[in-house]
């Protein structure tokens, strides 16, 4: 569906923000993973026509999006992380405005996406005036009006609650049954249950491209679990990547990422996708090291 | 403690607003203002005449005639420049942290000010220097820096001082944030500039104390011509000249004991904002100034009407789905049209009303009738390209179809489709009565049009072409029988040429917005 050649992204002289990057995207939803910094926004920006690639092609359905942008904007939603909304206009004005930027003729379907995200009765409110919460809902009704072949949603469920983001998380996967969403985010837990792939950038370059499973299956025997007396602690920290500790009335118990048994009394442990993906970047810390 | 804050708020002020773009535009129409105010006597124009004679173009002339007009320009642009600091802070989040810090609020403010003040003396530096390179092209004499720098110091640091005041005063206090500010010190502008000819004139040349709220130094400029040259008959800024009279000298030195005192007192009046700004200052309390307060204004007249409106956007909702039915630039061009409409009730009424006046009103009155609706428009279309950049949705538009560029084209369309909807009687009655006044209106607004476009997505602010457009606004309503002000037929002295010069230009504008867009998303 959508396709990465190459793509290179270079703000300033040897600043490259993406570097070289090549990804197939079938249809699904895909975890844009990285810390601040790592090219995930310029990524999207790039695959959302926003900006252009320094050098690299992305093709969507084989066409050249960098060349010919309108070949994927029609088929596109997105949902930057920051936004705001138009002073002086409701939510239904709001809709109706991007409707018609977007060509979308049927006013039924602003009522529908009104509902999905639960503004429904709020439609006649002055969007100015909703929480942070609500106006991430309004931006993700936007981002679905053309109902898009290909989803990009930047950070989408900072600021929503609890219930919320279980009903955006429901929604996301729902849609990458049969179209790409891509979702970049820092929360693991907001994609571990959805993501069919997850792509891992540092520094601009894509660092691993796989299934969440895969990621798991690797970082096995390299997750240990251990228990240590306080005084311990310290030197044991110095020597490997603590991944969580948490004092108990025994001392300290840990779990370690570490390619064999870190210590006496050390067990493999089944990681979770967020140790995984820790593991993977040590790994590479230490291979680059 | 209080010297180094106040230097580190000074140098980050000037740091943070010589680095925008609005500063490039401000200097760029400094240099050009520069240029068309020092006519070419070889042409039978000078800056500065008196009965007929001109006066030659010495250090002292060319000081005095750039430090009059450029007053004009200072007083109106400078505050529009320095203006919005505060807002900026609410909206990024830096106000938050400043208020939790240690400086005290006198010390702010004054850091503030002092910055403003700094920078405004940096663009008038700049002003300076065009007018030394323009001595050594068409002066007359030597170059004379000191009797520039007096003369400067003398006419604008008044002004410099008020401007900036007025513009901490219009950020410190919340009710005047946004909008509301920039009005009432337009409304004091003309005030100050209009009240010391009055009084100079009424007065027959003596002193009055309302040249103490002459901050322009327009009065301080009559009564110095009327002392040096002994007429009444002059004019500063281009007039024609009998070439077979010997050129008049201005000594060095302008003026006279009173009138420097005159001056100071008028500096230190200047500064009187400064104390309701200290009174008054938010210190960006959350409950005393909100995002959107820094933005919009909680509460004012506009707002107010705005609410009592709005049961009429219903004529112009269904503008939307028209819009979705429409293809390409044209239907986005009706949705930006209908936003604008949708967010302003009070423009359909003024549509309405300007509808019902262009179809009464005789022939006569049109001009007035395009005056006022010119004048709205100008106001409504400085938002339109900066709108999606100000309120965050521009990453959501560019992604529309058509991207950033059609998004500018759109833009520029909607600010031209406005302007139909509000004089399209007047260009009905003129085109059949009048046809170069129509041409004009058309031209003149795709030109305005242009402008309000490239200048808002370069500088990603309103303020740039609001304060240039008031104050063209301005000009043109006082220069009634300049062909070349008359931009959108209002005087009825348009002519082929103006006309065709403002197709031009509104056609390079459109084009070279939409290589900007072109180039900015290939550079981001």
């Amino acid at each position: 569906m959508l396709e990465l050649r190459n793509v290179v992204k270079a703000y300033a002289k040897n600043v490259r923000a993406v570097d070289d990057v090549s990804l197939n995207l079938p249809a699904g939803v895909v975890g844009l993973i990285g810390h601040n910094g790592a090219g995930k926004t310029s990524l999207m920006q790039m695959i959302a026509t926003l900006t252009r690639p320094t050098s690299g092609q992305i093709l969507f359905d084989g066409a050249d999006i960098v060349k010919r942008p309108e070949a994927i904007r029609g088929r596109l939603g997105f949902l930057p992380q920051d936004f705001g909304v138009y002073p002086n206009l409701t939510a239904l004005e709001f809709l109706q405005y991007f409707a018609a930027l977007k060509g979308v003729r049927d006013p039924a379907r602003l009522r529908l996406l009104l509902e999905m995200v639960n503004l429904h009765e709020h439609a006649n409110r002055q969007a100015a005036g909703f929480s942070g919460g609500m106006r991430r809902r309004l931006g993700i009704a936007q981002a679905l009006l053309n109902d898009p072949d290909v989803l990009i949603v930047d950070e989408p469920t900072a600021g929503l609650d609890p219930e919320e983001r279980l009903r955006f998380r429901y929604l996301l996967s729902e849609i990458g049954f049969r179209k790409l969403v891509i979702v970049s985010t820092h929360i693991v837990s907001d994609i571990e249950n959805m993501a069919s792939h997850l792509a891992i950038m540092n520094k601009g370059r894509l660092m691993a491209y796989d299934t969440p499973d895969s990621f798991v299956r690797d970082a096995r025997s390299k997750v240990w679990s251990v228990t240590v007396e306080a005084q311990h602690y310290e030197a044991l920290r110095a020597e490997v990547q603590v991944l969580q500790a948490q004092r108990n009335e025994h001392g300290i118990s840990l779990r370690i990422a570490h390619a064999s048994s870190p210590c006496a009394g050390a067990v493999p442990a089944e990681p979770t996708l967020e140790e995984a993906l820790m593991t993977q970047r040590y790994a590479v810390q230490e291979a680059a090291a | 403690m209080n010297a180094l804050a106040l230097k580190l708020l000074l140098l980050t002020e000037v740091r943070l607003r010589m680095r925008r773009t609005g500063t490039l535009v401000a200097v760029l129409a400094l240099i050009a203002l520069t240029w068309l105010m020092v006519g070419d006597p070889a042409k039978g124009v000078a800056m500065v005449t008196a009965d007929d004679t001109r006066v030659a173009y010495t250090s002292s002339c060319l000081a005095f005639g750039s430090a009059a007009l450029g007053g004009l320009f200072f007083g109106l642009a400078g505050f529009y420049l320095v203006r919005g600091r505060m807002s900026e802070d609410v909206r990024s989040g830096a106000g938050a942290v400043l208020a939790a810090t240690p400086v005290s609020n006198a010390v702010f403010l004054f850091g503030r000010w002092l910055g403003s003040v700094a920078y405004l003396c940096g663009l008038l530096f700049i002003f300076m220097l065009t007018m030394l390179v323009l001595h050594m092209l068409r002066g007359e004499g030597p170059i004379q820096p000191l009797v520039y720098v007096q003369t400067f110091a003398v006419l604008l640091l008044p002004l410099v001082f008020f401007t900036a005041a007025m513009a901490l005063l219009c950020d410190a206090w919340a009710p005047l944030m946004g909008k509301r500010g920039d009005v009432l010190y337009f409304i004091l502008y003309l005030a100050q500039l209009a009240t010391p000819i009055v009084l100079t004139a009424e007065s027959k040349d003596q002193w009055s104390p309302m040249l103490l709220v002459d901050f322009s130094g327009i009065g301080a400029s009559v009564l110095t011509v009327k002392a040096m040259l002994h007429t009444s008959n002059f004019t500063i800024g281009g007039g024609d000249f009998n070439p077979a009279l010997a050129p008049l000298v201005l000594p060095t030195w302008l003026w006279s004991a009173q009138l420097m005192a005159t001056r100071f007192g008028c500096a230190l009046v200047a500064l009187l904002p400064l104390l309701p700004a200290q009174w008054l200052f938010h210190r960006f309390a959350p409950d005393r100034v909100k995002v959107r307060a820094a933005g919009s204004g909680r509460w004012s007249p506009l707002v107010l009407a705005n609410r009592v409106l709005r049961p009429l956007i219903r004529l112009v909702r269904p503008l939307f789905g028209v819009a979705a039915r429409v293809p390409g630039v044209a239907g986005q061009a009706l949705a930006v049209l209908a936003l604008t409409l949708v967010s302003n009730p009070v423009a359909v009424a003024a549509a309405l009303v300007l509808w019902i006046v262009g179809c009464v009103l005789p022939a006569a009155a049109l001009g007035g009738v395009v005056i006022a609706a010119i004048a709205i428009w100008g106001v409504l279309v400085s938002e339109v390209s900066v709108r999606d950049h100000q309120h965050d949705v521009d990453a959501m538009s560019g992604t529309a179809p058509g991207g950033g560029a059609r998004r500018f084209g759109a833009q520029l369309l909607a600010s031209c489709m406005l302007a139909l909807l509000f004089t399209a009687p007047v260009l009905l009655r003129w085109t059949m009565a009048a046809p170069l006044r129509a041409a004009a209106l058309l031209t003149g607004v795709l030109a305005l049009a242009g402008g309000a476009s490239m200048l808002g997505s370069i500088s990603r602010s309103g303020r740039v072409f609001l304060a240039l457009f008031l104050f063209g606004m301005y000009v043109a309503t006082q220069a009634i029988k300049v062909p070349v002000l008359d931009v959108v037929g209002f005087n009825g002295v348009a002519t082929q040429q103006t006309v065709g010069g403002q197709l031009l230009l509104g056609l390079a504008l459109l084009a070279s917005g939409l290589w900007h867009e072109r180039w900015r998303a290939a550079r981001n």
